[in-house]
């Protein structure tokens, strides 16, 4: 998968989640509706929907639209 | 119309084995929302993140639940207890066991569950796990213990479609060990099995259609044997067949010739269902909401208790504007689906399968015989003889209650002062001294009808007040309800001295039978009106039983 194709699911699973429209911007940071427990949410959303499973360590880290695309697609490189 | 389309459509999302998590939250179903449950949640883990995962399978049956979420306790004080509809306790039996042992806990467990009891009447699930041996079962005589107390195995739900119920990488973000996969399944059973069998009426009726619905095909066209049995449609007819075994009915609505019909269920040796399973048939060219009609009518049930599966979507349309109360369910060509949707439909499910209602199948069809005889045998005493029928009058008996919370919920027509107690309230009236609650059980040589009828009477002042008094439909039009009220009355009057009867009366929808009885009792031409009607228990002294029925009190 491109970076574009994940990024749109995880768009999906952010406007499902949060209930809002959002853009490739959306961070943890300046967004104050993605709390740690819609975070979750989002995870496991994105999770279901390409059939990955994120490590622990690596859960830490997505606090962003481009950490979650990101760290996706480090994992497709490896 | 666009609101059932819309429903139909919903059903392969929320039905699929693998329920799929963003499609699960895009969902948008009519929202018309006509019942509205609170429901006070008591934990100890987090339960935040499944409740947005419930809200399209409670859109899917019209509800909308105000779930009230109190902090995280582990010593469950229920401190800010308000009164609701329904109390879930939910919780991490991992995060006891740290500090004491399995028994330990389950007697805190039990001393809790009565502290909850003691102030709320409402249903109590105990929505938790246990990895300790035979650590279910004590769960759940832990839950049998008390009055309308249900355990939520969480962990067999989740094994039920083999998902992990625990995942420690959500502990630290969600406050809960369960995983993403065991959440989703655990939203579907709360919204679809466990809260409705806890909150509504049960529904006692699946009425099929028969072509493209439990077989591939058209029986018309492709004949007895061209329409094809798949794996899911033989497992879609054994579920089916096992809901019967539950007591409740099935019904065959069909389009088709009955002799073809007949011919096939006679022929085909591989369906599971036979035709006898079908406790109601109607094969017919006219018009399906009629049929539906009849079935309730002969079954004796509401419309509201029969779930109707139907593969065209016009059919359930136009059933759906006829008849509204009844339940309707797409049958979908991949069968596996249909059963997981007839599987989930709620209400469907039951918490206990109760002796009663494998009785109820088995009635009715004793009935046509009972009608036979009616009309070859003209003096009731020897119809009653004949028949040897017994009613059985039990005093407070605490093994019915789940019946009697049944017949006061269900019961529409006999039923004069609509109180509709549930399985806590009647379990506190059997507590009460002041109280007297009177089951009555009808028996005959052709079936056990079961406990059929309810009498709630309390003392108060110079009156033995009636407050719920209901016979169930199965037992009305067999000329016996003089005698189970008056017999129940005569006994509760006496055990607490009374000189007064009073009726409590409500005015309901349906409820005109025991309306008309009263009248006639009291010997009044008109409906009597809501509020409390005074007889003398001198009059119910008056009263016979009915000459050649045998009556016993508490199984004597």
């Amino acid at each position: 998968m491109d970076y574009k194709s994940i990024e749109e699911v995880v768009l999906k699973a952010l406007a499902a989640v949060l209930k809002c429209e959002v853009t490739s911007d959306f961070s943890r940071e300046n967004t104050p509706q993605w709390d740690s427990l819609k975070h979750i949410e989002v995870i496991f959303t994105v999770e279901d929907e390409l059939d990955i499973q994120f490590t622990e360590d690596e859960m830490g880290g997505l606090d962003s639209v481009s950490s979650i695309v990101g760290t996706i697609l480090t994992r497709h490189a490896t | 119309m666009e609101i059932q389309t819309t429903r139909y459509e919903a059903q392969a999302i929320l039905f699929s084995a693998k329920i799929p998590r963003l499609a699960l939250l895009n969902l948008s179903i009519g929202k018309c929302h006509d019942r509205l449950p609170t429901v006070n949640v008591w934990r100890n883990h987090g339960i935040e993140s499944l409740i947005p995962l419930t809200t399209p399978f409670f859109d899917y049956q019209d509800w909308k639940v105000d779930f009230r979420l109190g902090g995280y306790d582990d010593t469950l004080m229920f401190g800010t207890w308000q009164a609701a509809d329904a109390e879930i306790l939910w919780l991490d039996s991992v995060r006891f066991l740290v500090n004491m042992s399995f028994g330990e806990w389950l007697a805190w467990l039990a001393q809790r569950l009565a502290a909850l009891r003691a102030v709320s009447r409402a249903p109590i699930i105990l929505a938790t796990w246990s990895n300790e041996p035979r650590g279910t079962e004590r769960l759940q005589a832990v839950a049998d213990g008390l009055p309308a107390v249900y355990f939520a195995d969480l962990q067999a739900a989740c094994g039920e479609f083999n998902v992990p119920l625990l995942d420690s990488r959500s502990a630290a973000l969600a406050g809960t060990p369960l995983s993403s996969f065991a959440q989703l399944v655990l939203a579907r059973a709360l919204a679809c099995h466990w809260l409705p069998a806890a909150l509504s009426p049960p529904i006692k009726a699946v009425a099929l259609d028969l072509d493209n619905t439990l077989h591939e095909g058209v029986l018309g066209e492709d004949g007895v044997h061209g329409v094809r049995l798949t794996p899911g449609h033989a497992a879609l007819q054994s579920f089916v067949k096992s809901l019967r075994a539950r007591g409740i009915f099935l019904a065959l609505v069909s389009r088709n010739e009955l002799s073809d019909v007949e011919a096939l269920f006679a022929a085909r040796r591989d369906y599971p269902l036979c035709l006898a399973d079908f406790s109601a048939v109607e094969v017919t060219w006219g018009d399906k909401a009629a049929a539906l009609s009849r079935i309730a009518s002969a079954l004796r049930i509401a419309p509201d208790a029969l779930v109707f599966v139907d593969d065209n979507p016009g059919e359930l349309a136009s059933v759906a504007m006829q008849l509204p109360q009844v339940h309707t369910v797409y049958a979908h060509p991949d069968a596996d689906l249909t059963r997981r949707v007839l599987g989930f439909y709620p209400g469907l499910w039951r918490w206990r399968v109760e002796s009663e209602d494998t009785k109820r199948v088995q009635d009715l069809h004793a009935n046509t015989e009972r009608e036979a005889l009616a009309a070859e045998v003209a003096d009731p005493a020897d119809y009653f003889r004949g028949l040897q029928v017994k009613l059985t009058f039990r005093s407070d008996p605490t093994e019915q209650l789940a019946r009697l919370a049944d017949l006061c919920n269900k019961t529409n027509q006999f039923n004069l002062a609509l109180r509709r107690f549930n399985l806590a309230e009647v379990a506190a009236c059997v507590e009460r001294s002041d109280a007297r609650v009177t089951s009555v059980q009808l028996t005959d040589r052709l079936s056990d009808s079961g406990v059929i009828a309810v009498i709630v009477a309390m003392s108060q002042g110079e009156q033995l007040v009636v407050d719920e008094l209901c016979i169930s439909c199965r037992a009305m039009g067999r000329q016996l309800e003089d005698t189970m009220i008056l017999t129940a009355l005569q006994e509760s009057a006496a055990f607490f001295g009374h000189t007064q009867v009073a009726f409590r009366v409500r005015i309901g929808p349906r409820n005109q039978p025991a309306l008309a009885w009263l009248a006639r009792l009291i010997g009044q031409s008109d409906t009597p009106a809501a509020g409390l009607h005074v007889l003398p228990v001198d009059k119910l002294l008056e009263f016979p039983p009915a000459e050649g029925v045998v009556i016993a009190w508490n199984d004597q």
